[in-house]
C-alpha cells in the first residue's frame, strides 16, 4: 500500500455521502428537472467506486467525478435515445414533466421544460455538448477532455446542437401549431 | 437569409458570443420583424437561464435512501482501509512535529522569509530556433515543431508569450483548438485558458478562426469564441507581463536590426504581383508565412468589398489570390476560387459558371474546401429547384466515398434549408 492510499485516496463511503449531493444536482441539471436520475446516480457512483483505485489525485476528486458523471451521463442519453428510438411515433411525444421547481415563475418554468424537451431530442453525441457547455457551463476544453473529443470535434457539435435546438423549438412554436402543424418527430442524428 | 438559417445562430446570441458584426445586425433585424423566431430566442434565453441558475433541493432522507443501495460497495473497504490509515496518519502527525522542531532550531537567529509564491512566477524560456523564444509564466501544454525555416506551435493549454524575428523565408504558426496565428515577425502572446485569447505587443499578427481572418497589431487582443467570433479585450496582468518580457522583448531587439525589413513594413499595403496572362511565371521562390499573411489579408478584403457590393473587386482580388497561391498553398487557391465561385453564382446568378467551378473544386478539392464546394452545387439547385436541391443532398447522404461529416452534414441542410422530403425522381 502506497503512502498515498495510506493518506490522499478518498474512503468510498467518505466519497459517497460528500459527493452525492452535487451528482444528484448535476444529473438533475443534465437531464432535467423532472427526471427520475435515481438509477443514473447508482450508475455514477458504481463507476467512481470501481474506479478509485486507480484514481492519482492528479485532479481534484470533485473534477474527477464530475467527468465520470457526465460520461455515466452519455451513455444514459445514448441507452435513452435508442430505446426512445425503437418506440412507435406517438410514444415518443415528449412527457409534460411534473412542476419542476415551485420557486420558479410559471413562464420561466415552461421555458425551461420547452428547453429541456427540446434538448432530449437531440442527438445524445449533440444533446451531451449542449447541455454541458449551455446549462452546466463546462468550458469546451473541459468537455473534450472528459468525453475523449477532440476541441474542434466539441466546438462543431456545440454549433450543430444548438442550431437543431434552435431548430426544434422553432417547431413547436405556437404559430406552427396554430396551424395543427406541430411537428414532435425526434431529429435524427 | 432565412428563419432556420437565422435561428442557428439564436443561441450564440442569447449567450453574448455573437460578435457585432454583420451577422449579428442581419439577426437583430430579422428578430425585430419575425415574432416567430423572436418568441424561439425568448424561449431559448429564459430556459437556458433557468436551467443554469437551476440547483434542486436534495433532501436528506433522499440522499440517505440513494446511498443505501451503494452500501455494499462501500461498507467493506471502509473498515479494512480505515485502522490502517489511523496508525500511518498518527506516525506521520509524530514524523512532521519531529521536523518541525528541528527546522525551527536550525533556523533560529536568521530571520529573511522566504518568497515563495515569486518562484512559481519566474519565466521559463525556450528557443526552438533562435528566432522564435517562447516565455511561459507556468505549466502549459503543448508541442514544437521545428522544420528547416518553418516553426509550427501546438498550444493546448497555457499562457505563452513569444518573440519571433521572421523574413528570409522564416515561418512561425501556432494553432489552437479554435484558431491559428499566423505570424510575421513580433512580439505577441497566446493565452488558451478557459477562453482563448490573443494579444500584440508589437508587430502584427493574422488570426484564422471558423469565422474568418483578423488582422491584430500593437497594443491590441482579441478573445476567440467558440464559434470563432473574436471580439476586442483588454490585456491582463499576466498576459501583460508575458507580452512585456524583457528576455523576449531583447530577443526581438538583438536579431531584427541586422536583418532585411519585411516588404509590408510601415503601412504601405502589401499587393499580390499578378501574374501576366497566359505567361507560366515561376512561384515565388520563397515560401513565407509572409506569404501566406498577405493571402489572408487580401482575402479578408476582398470578403469585405464584396459585402459592400463591390463584386468586380472582389472577384478580381481573389483572381489574384488564386494565381498567386498556384500550387504551392493549393489551399489558398481553392478558397479564392470558391469564393469567386459563390458571387458569380449566388451574386452574379450566373449558375453554370458558378456549378463549373464548384464541380472543379469538388473533384480536385481537398478538406473543408471540397466538402463547401459539395454543398454548394446544392445550394445552387435550391434556388432554382427546390426538389432539385432536396435530390443533391440525397445523393450526397448516399454517396459511401464522401465522409460521415459531409453525409451528416447534408442531412442537416435538408431540414434547415426547409426543402421538401417527397420529390419525385428527377425527369418526371
Amino acid at each position: 500500500m502506497s503512502l498515498f492510499d495510506l493518506f490522499v485516496r478518498p474512503d468510498p463511503a467518505a466519497v459517497v455521502r460528500d459527493h452525492g449531493a452535487d451528482v444528484l444536482r448535476h444529473l438533475k441539471r443534465i437531464f432535467g428537472p423532472s427526471a427520475d436520475v435515481d438509477d443514473v446516480y447508482q450508475q455514477v457512483f458504481m463507476e467512481v467506486l470501481r474506479a478509485l483505485p486507480s484514481f492519482q489525485g492528479r485532479a481534484r476528486l470533485s473534477t474527477w467525478i464530475r467527468r465520470i458523471t457526465w460520461n455515466v451521463a452519455y451513455q444514459e442519453m445514448r441507452s435513452h435515445y435508442r430505446q426512445k428510438s425503437s418506440t412507435p411515433f406517438d410514444e415518443s411525444l415528449p412527457e409534460m414533466p411534473a412542476a419542476p421547481a415551485p420557486s420558479l415563475g410559471l413562464e420561466e418554468r415552461d421555458a425551461m421544460r420547452r428547453v429541456y424537451d427540446a434538448i432530449e431530442r437531440l442527438d445524445p453525441r449533440l444533446r451531451v455538448v449542449v447541455v454541458l457547455y449551455d446549462v452546466e457551463g463546462c468550458t469546451l476544453k473541459e468537455i473534450g477532455e472528459a468525453l475523449g473529443r477532440p476541441l474542434p470535434t466539441v466546438a462543431s457539435q456545440l454549433a450543430t446542437g444548438r442550431a437543431r435546438l434552435a431548430a426544434c423549438l422553432g417547431e413547436d412554436a405556437p404559430a406552427a401549431t396554430t396551424q395543427g402543424t406541430k411537428k414532435t418527430k425526434r431529429m435524427e442524428p | 437569409m432565412s428563419c432556420s438559417e437565422q435561428r442557428d445562430l439564436v443561441v450564440a446570441y442569447v449567450r453574448g458570443e455573437l460578435a457585432r458584426g454583420l451577422e449579428r445586425q442581419r439577426l437583430e433585424a430579422h428578430l425585430g420583424h419575425c415574432d416567430e423566431c423572436s418568441g424561439v430566442k425568448d424561449t431559448i434565453a429564459a430556459g437556458l437561464a433557468t436551467a443554469r441558475s437551476y440547483s434542486p433541493e436534495v433532501s436528506p432522507e433522499h440522499l440517505d435512501r440513494l446511498a443505501s443501495r451503494l452500501s455494499p460497495y462501500t461498507e467493506g473497504s471502509t473498515r479494512s482501509l480505515g485502522r490502517v490509515r489511523l496508525f500511518a496518519q498518527v506516525a506521520l502527525a509524530s514524523s512532521l512535529l519531529a521536523l518541525v522542531g528541528v527546522v525551527v532550531m536550525a533556523l533560529s537567529g536568521s530571520s529573511a522569509p522566504v518568497a515563495i509564491a515569486s518562484a512559481t512566477a519566474v519565466p521559463v524560456y525556450s528557443e526552438p530556433t533562435p528566432f522564435v523564444r517562447l516565455a511561459s509564466l507556468g505549466t502549459w501544454d503543448g508541442e514544437v515543431g521545428a522544420t528547416g525555416s518553418h516553426t509550427d506551435i501546438l498550444l493546448r493549454r497555457g499562457l505563452l508569450g513569444f518573440s519571433f524575428v521572421g523574413g528570409e523565408g522564416r515561418a512561425l504558426v501556432v494553432r489552437t483548438g479554435l484558431a491559428e496565428v499566423h505570424v510575421i515577425g513580433t512580439r505577441f502572446f497566446v493565452d488558451a485558458g478557459e477562453e482563448l485569447r490573443i494579444g500584440v505587443g508589437e508587430g502584427r499578427i493574422g488570426i484564422v478562426t471558423a469565422s474568418g481572418v483578423r488582422f491584430v497589431s500593437d497594443g491590441e487582443a482579441v478573445s476567440v469564441s467558440t464559434s470563432g467570433a473574436m471580439v476586442p479585450v483588454p490585456v491582463s496582468d499576466a498576459e501583460r507581463r508575458v507580452l512585456d518580457d524583457a528576455s523576449l522583448r531583447e530577443h526581438h531587439a538583438s536579431i531584427w536590426p541586422s536583418l532585411p525589413l519585411p516588404s509590408f513594413g510601415g503601412n504601405r499595403r502589401p499587393r499580390l504581383e499578378r501574374p501576366a496572362s497566359g505567361v507560366a511565371r515561376p512561384e515565388p521562390v520563397a515560401e513565407t508565412v509572409t506569404s501566406d499573411t498577405v493571402l489572408l489579408e487580401r482575402l479578408a478584403e476582398a470578403e469585405a468589398l464584396a459585402q459592400r457590393g463591390e463584386i468586380d473587386v472582389a472577384l478580381a482580388i481573389y483572381r489574384e489570390c488564386a494565381a498567386a497561391a498556384g500550387s504551392k498553398r493549393p489551399y489558398y487557391r481553392d478558397v479564392s476560387h470558391y469564393e469567386a465561385a459563390r458571387l458569380i453564382g449566388f451574386v452574379r446568378q450566373d449558375r453554370q459558371r458558378a456549378r463549373a467551378a464548384f464541380n472543379l473544386l469538388a473533384e480536385r478539392g481537398e478538406g473543408e474546401v471540397r466538402r463547401q464546394a459539395v454543398l454548394a452545387i446544392c445550394e445552387l439547385d435550391r434556388q432554382a429547384d427546390p426538389c432539385g436541391a432536396t435530390r443533391c443532398l440525397d445523393r450526397v447522404q448516399r454517396d459511401s466515398r464522401q465522409g460521415a461529416e459531409l453525409r451528416s452534414e447534408a442531412r442537416i441542410l435538408k431540414t434547415r434549408w426547409g426543402l421538401p422530403a417527397d420529390c419525385p425522381p428527377a425527369g418526371e
